[in-house]
């Protein structure tokens, strides 16, 4: 009977990716999960040396697993690989008995160095044999599932930035990929509640072929602990919250963009970021060029500050005609070699 | 040799273009030092390249609130990011002034302002460019549109004539104290309509010009004779509206043969020399008989109607 491993991750192309990576030479049979509670059902019935675990996912989440496993007393070696690298999301991991974190996307060297430091496979063995994978992953892609995952590695990369910065714990969801009819988009990006208003910042990137705004909005009751976390002294006003929107939009959007451009293999040039709104009700935010263009590939991401009572929204807007060249450079993705 | 000799063509031009470019380009090193200046920034500072070099920004310009700026370059540096700086947080983070002194609104140039870190060969980040945009004109044009829109809102909601709130401010107000009484009816408000005694004789007398300055001076005497927070408009041409909240009808009628007396004996200079006239009021009070607030409205208008037939110059209450 070979080793059974785990790959425990929401996005079918991460899934996917990784078990195209795990060393050829190492004689396996995989499994896959897409969220944690179906990885707890797995590991109850099967006999798993090792899990792949993702962090962000639905339903039951990397950390939520790791805990239940600690109260259920599983033996199974579990490694986090995650797009979420904020050093607390690191550590906390590895409290709750994680035995190694990769950072996404892993390299085939990251994960046989992985491997071997953890004694699952020995020295270079360069004897062929192909593992087996239960489950057959050979089903399509969308262009969602893909800007998904890098949508997801990107987050992870933005929000440790912002960690770095203010000395806070992200939270970090699941990013919402949806190809959106524009009238759609306010309900789509659901703010409800009338009496909710919001501050935006935009920031326009384009690339050969590829052109997208990303749109980052604050619920107004965000102010006051982010002027607490950015350290800002004073009375709030108009002036003092288009800084706290811009340092917060430098400090997020730009590393964002900067891991997506490095995932897509491309260089974003950028505009200087314009305050949309400031209290205004959501259907004011964007509400201009109606016409212009139908439709719009939007990622929503919602950040949450631990401990604080801090969100907001990042949404790229990618247009129709950037769909095309975004499909084209995600395909490496999913590609056999 | 000649391969050596296009190189530095190149780099020729390439500097001549950062030197002449119409967008404001600093390179600091980590201690803020400036290591660049191009054109645009030695001629709209005065300062030449060659003095600049080698020398703090913040001994340059001391007016540049230092600790602000070096969190944010350090914060550039420390996490590899562009920083922004918008001209609606810093409108003249350098004191340049404006490219058209002549025409321009603007005496001051409006700046837009990228930090971004410049990586060195071995990756780390040694320098930090500053990027100054000239956005005068797009600032100009959302300040004064903005100052429009102030302008549009004190037009819609203000009288022209008197600078009294109008009626539509007045139906705005009553709304807002009726459902106020609808949800507390201990909370009483009376509103009063007053109006200028045989006014159509009055405008046959003094015409419309004169009749609108009187109609200024009514104005000044009502806003000096209520408390702040309550609310006086010009329903109409010569006709007034006070609303007092917390107060009881008794005392708001009390209130207006007061006013009564005080208007009956002021004389209201025009161009046309001192006019005297007297004013009729009608007062209601908030009442859980009204369905509308048309309905409170009509009580106040009837009880001024019995004020005008009782011959004018007094107040009456409403029923």
């Amino acid at each position: 009977m070979s080793t059974k491993v785990l790959i425990c991750d929401d996005s079918s192309v991460a899934r996917k990716q990784l078990s195209k990576l795990l060393p050829v030479d190492w004689t396996v049979t995989i499994l896959f999960a897409e969220h944690g509670a179906q990885a707890l059902d797995i590991l109850e019935k099967e006999n798993i040396s090792l899990m792949f675990l993702d962090l962000n996912m639905p339903i039951l989440d990397g950390y939520q697993t790791l805990e239940k496993m600690q109260q259920q007393q599983l033996e199974t070696k579990v490694i986090v690989v995650s797009g979420d690298v904020q050093a607390q999301a690191i550590a906390r991991v590895k409290s709750l008995g994680a035995i190694d974190f990769l950072k996404k996307p892993a390299t085939k060297d990251q994960i046989r160095t992985t491997l071997k430091n953890h004694g699952f496979i020995a020295e270079e063995n360069t004897s062929e044999s192909a593992h087996l994978s239960l489950t057959d992953e050979g089903l399509q892609f969308s262009l969602n599932d893909c800007l998904q995952e890098v949508s997801n590695v990107a987050m992870g990369r933005a929000a440790s930035v912002l960690a770095d910065m203010l000395g806070v714990f992200i939270k970090l969801p699941v990013p919402n990929v949806n190809m959106l009819e524009v009238s759609e988009l306010q309900m789509a990006l659901g703010y409800n509640g009338e009496s909710n208003r919001y501050s935006a910042v935009s920031q326009g990137f384009v690339a050969s072929g590829i052109a997208l705004e990303a749109l980052l909005v604050f619920s107004d009751s965000s102010f006051p602990d982010m002027a607490k976390l950015l350290g800002y002294q004073g009375k709030l006003n108009k002036n003092s919250e288009v800084e706290l929107l811009m340092d917060v939009s430098s400090a997020l959007v730009g590393p964002f963009i900067l891991a997506l451009a490095r995932q897509l293999n491309i260089d974003f040039s950028d505009s200087h970021p314009v305050v949309l709104g400031q209290h205004v009700k959501n259907d004011h935010l964007i509400n201009a060029k109606k016409a212009a263009w139908k439709k719009t590939l939007a990622v929503e991401i919602t950040y949450e500050v631990e401990n604080y009572q801090v969100s907001c929204d990042l949404i790229l807007l990618f247009t129709e005609e950037s769909v095309a060249t975004l499909e084209n450079l995600l395909s490496y993705l999913t590609e056999d070699e | 040799m000649s391969n050596a000799v296009d190189e530095m063509l190149e780099l020729h031009w390439l500097f001549d273009m950062i030197q002449t470019i119409d967008v404001g380009l600093v390179v600091l090193n980590t201690d803020f030092e400036v290591e660049l200046w191009n054109g645009f920034m030695e001629n709209h500072s005065g300062i030449t390249s060659s003095s600049a070099k080698g020398k703090s920004l913040f001994s340059m310009f001391e007016d540049i609130p230092a600790d602000w700026l070096k969190n944010k370059l350090n914060n550039v540096r420390s996490l590899r990011t562009p920083f922004y700086i918008s001209w609606e947080q810093m409108p003249h983070l350098f004191p340049f002034t404006s490219y058209r002194p002549i025409t321009s609104l603007a005496d001051k140039m409006y700046q837009n302002v990228t930090l971004r870190p410049v990586s060195h060969v071995d990756g780390s980040i040694k320098h930090l460019c500053m990027v100054i945009y000239d956005v005068s004109d797009i600032a100009t044009s959302k300040v004064s549109l903005s100052s429009v829109n102030v302008k549009l809102d004190y037009v819609k909601r203000n009288d022209m004539v008197t600078g009294l709130k109008n009626r539509t401010s007045l139906e705005l107000a009553m709304a807002k104290h009726f459902l106020a009484f609808q949800g507390d009816s201990k909370i009483n408000n009376s509103l009063i309509l007053m109006e200028i005694d045989d006014l159509r004789q009055f405008h046959l007398e003094h015409g419309y010009s004169v009749g609108d300055e009187v109609f200024e001076k009514v104005a000044e005497l009502l806003g000096e004779s209520v408390r702040v927070g309550d609310f006086v408009s010009r329903f109409t041409s010569g006709m007034f509206a006070i609303l007092l909240p917390n107060v009881t009808q008794t005392k708001t009628e009390q209130y207006c043969q007061g006013l009564a007396k005080r208007v009956a004996s002021t004389k209201f200079g025009t161009s046309k020399g001192d006019i005297k006239l007297t004013m009729s009021f009608g007062v209601a009070q908030t009442s859980s008989a009204d369905k509308t607030v048309e309905d409170w409205l009509s009580r106040a208008d009837n009880a001024l109607f019995t004020a005008q037939t009782k011959g004018g110059n007094c107040a009456e209450g409403a029923v």
